[in-house]
């Protein structure tokens, strides 16, 4: 008997209230992917002209900063994830200062959830570079869709004039910026896993069990559940790295801040100082194993090798001096075993997102980069190159 | 092979009508112009795309029954009617039993896959350590194999550390 094939790109909602029940995952992450799943059949994204933005802003201010002006609005560069709007907004009796508007559109090469990026946006602040976030609309009430707004930081992604592309992949730093990034890369990453959250108001993430992989678990139901609603071609390969996922899933020993795409191009610096003046795209953020973040930075696609052949971080820094930096800074012990497992897990979690959400969001219309997205799949096999790699390393040893 | 020939073409033409199309200046007579044709000529072809090997072999059919026809008019030793009748030979061989509906097929290669995924994903939950490395060996190799010929798909587009190693887009797709 050949089962129902399901039209995901309008999908019956016992459907998707069965893959809910199948993956159960963080609430606000249930929240975030049900949204998407419900609107999934709706109109595909048309470009909203800046007047209507400008609107929109106006009247969310005239709510929020009565009396304030709102100017100078326009579409900013970047953004593969969200549509961005840089405007100046004058407060009464102020200077205009710069703001950066950033919106979701109808869906993303990764979905996720306005709320949690503001909370902890906000409770990053002191603790490591980040543009000031003063508001949020998580519901999309003023902006259309979901939305968030953030003071506009100063600096670039890439070096002036260097290679890499819109995400930061590829980025090539010369030795005296390698110098000056390198460390602070790494100390500002030792800062965020070390992060007391405890006292931090962050109400929209689940708080994973400590000496239980039950977080882990929560996190593999994600993507997984990510997979099943986006993907369209089926990929036995994705199926069986799951099931070794849930087969193998380390219990997490110290819950930390996991950025969870901390890389060349998701901060930005002051080529002049040579100093990080921000970090960046905190929307995959939650609460986890630090290995599943030192993983995913460690990983190769995001890395270079020198002219010595030895692996750069990022293009920034040695691997092994890398790792020792972090463990000097923050006195948290790496487990190698550990690094292994989150190595496969973060290539899982890549292929799900460029071969399954990235196609769909492209099947659909449903983005601002559209032409982006299907050209980032081409990433994908790349990623299921190393995830082969690594699960025949982790089951046959070889 | 996600994303498809006509999706990646889809894209195109919305990047074209929602990016670049309102900020050619309006005087731009000749820029427009061949914006235009090119948005045709991209709509045309992603019609086009999924129906032209089976057009193509409709075609030869209907060329081998009038070439069956003009046959017996040339003399057995004119050189045309040589050729002739070792075109018609050779189209006989090459030609599919039906022409191929890609839709149809792609049916079928999607629920192929789908039951495929379906009984990996079944097996290997809660699978003792002999499945893991039994079977578990069989899955990780196909997946091998088919990344190779996914690798070359899309060589192009830059991302694969070591583009000199894949295959062609042609052998590839034929083997």
């Amino acid at each position: 008997m050949v089962a129902p094939v399901i039209d995901k790109q309008n999908p019956p909602s016992d459907w998707i209230e069965a893959v809910r029940a199948r993956f159960p995952t963080e609430r606000t992450m249930d929240e975030a992917l049900t949204r998407k799943m419900r609107a999934r059949s709706g109109p595909a994204y048309s470009p909203t002209p800046i007047s209507d933005i400008e609107q929109r802003l106006v009247r969310f201010f005239s709510e929020v900063a009565p009396g304030s002006r709102v100017g100078g609005v326009a579409p900013l560069g970047g953004g593969a994830s969200k549509e961005q709007f840089r405007f100046e907004l004058a407060e009464p009796g102020q200077a205009p200062v710069a703001y950066v508007l950033r919106r979701e559109p109808p869906e993303s090469v990764v979905e996720t959830h306005r709320l949690r990026e503001y909370q902890l946006m906000r409770a990053m602040q002191g603790v490591v570079p980040v543009p000031d976030v003063p508001w949020v609309d998580a519901d999309g009430r003023w902006f259309g869709r979901p939305a968030l707004i953030s003071r506009f930081v100063s600096g670039v992604t890439k070096p002036p004039g260097g290679s890499g592309n819109v995400t930061g992949l590829g980025a090539q730093y010369g030795p005296e910026l390698q110098r000056a990034l390198g460390a602070q890369f790494t100390e500002l990453f030792a800062r965020i896993h070390t992060f007391d959250w405890r006292n931090a108001e962050l109400d929209a993430f689940d708080v994973p069990e400590a000496r239980s992989n039950a977080g882990v678990q929560a996190t593999i139901n994600w993507y997984d559940r990510v997979w099943e609603e986006d993907s369209f071609e089926p990929m036995p390969i994705i199926r069986f790295a799951a099931q070794w996922l849930r087969a193998n899933a380390p219990p997490i020993d110290h819950v930390s801040v996991i950025h969870h795409d901390y890389r060349a191009g998701n901060f930005l610096f002051d080529p002049e100082s040579t100093e990080i003046t921000a970090v960046l795209d905190w929307e995959l953020a939650h609460l986890g194993d630090y290995h599943e973040d030192l993983a995913w930075s460690l990983q190769e696609g995001y890395g270079r090798l020198d002219d010595q052949g030895r692996f750069l971080v990022c293009g920034l820094i040695e691997r092994s001096e890398f790792l020792q930096r972090w463990q000097d800074h923050t006195g948290l012990p790496v487990d190698p075993a550990k690094l292994d497992y989150y190595a496969v897990m973060n290539c899982w979690k890549s292929t799900i997102m460029v071969l399954g959400t990235a196609v769909r969001c492209a099947m659909g219309g449903k983005s601002h980069q559209d032409i982006l997205l299907a050209w980032l799949a081409g990433f994908g096999p790349t990623c299921v190159y190393s995830l082969n790699a690594l699960l025949r390393k982790a089951i046959h040893g070889s | 092979m996600v994303p498809d020939t006509t999706l990646r073409l889809k894209a195109v033409l919305k990047a074209l009508d929602e990016v670049i199309e309102p900020v050619i200046p309006e005087d731009a007579a000749l820029a427009r112009e061949q914006l235009a044709l090119a948005r045709k000529s991209i709509a045309l072809v992603i019609k086009q795309i999924p129906l032209e090997l089976a057009y193509m072999i409709r075609d030869v059919r209907e060329d081998m029954a009038l070439a069956r026809q003009i046959l017996p008019r040339l003399g057995p030793e004119d050189p045309l009617s040589v050729r002739l009748e070792a075109s018609i030979a050779d189209a006989e061989a090459a030609l599919p039993a039906a022409p191929p509906d890609a839709d149809a097929f792609k049916a079928t290669w999607l629920q192929m896959k789908q039951a495929l995924q379906d009984a990996v994903d079944n097996l290997f939950a809660e699978a003792p350590d002999e499945l893991w490395a039994s079977l578990g060996r069989a899955v990780i190799e196909y997946s091998e194999r088919r990344n190779l010929r996914e690798r070359a798909w899309v060589a192009a587009t830059g991302f694969d550390p070591e583009p000199g190693k894949l295959p062609s887009l042609r052998e590839a797709a034929l083997g």
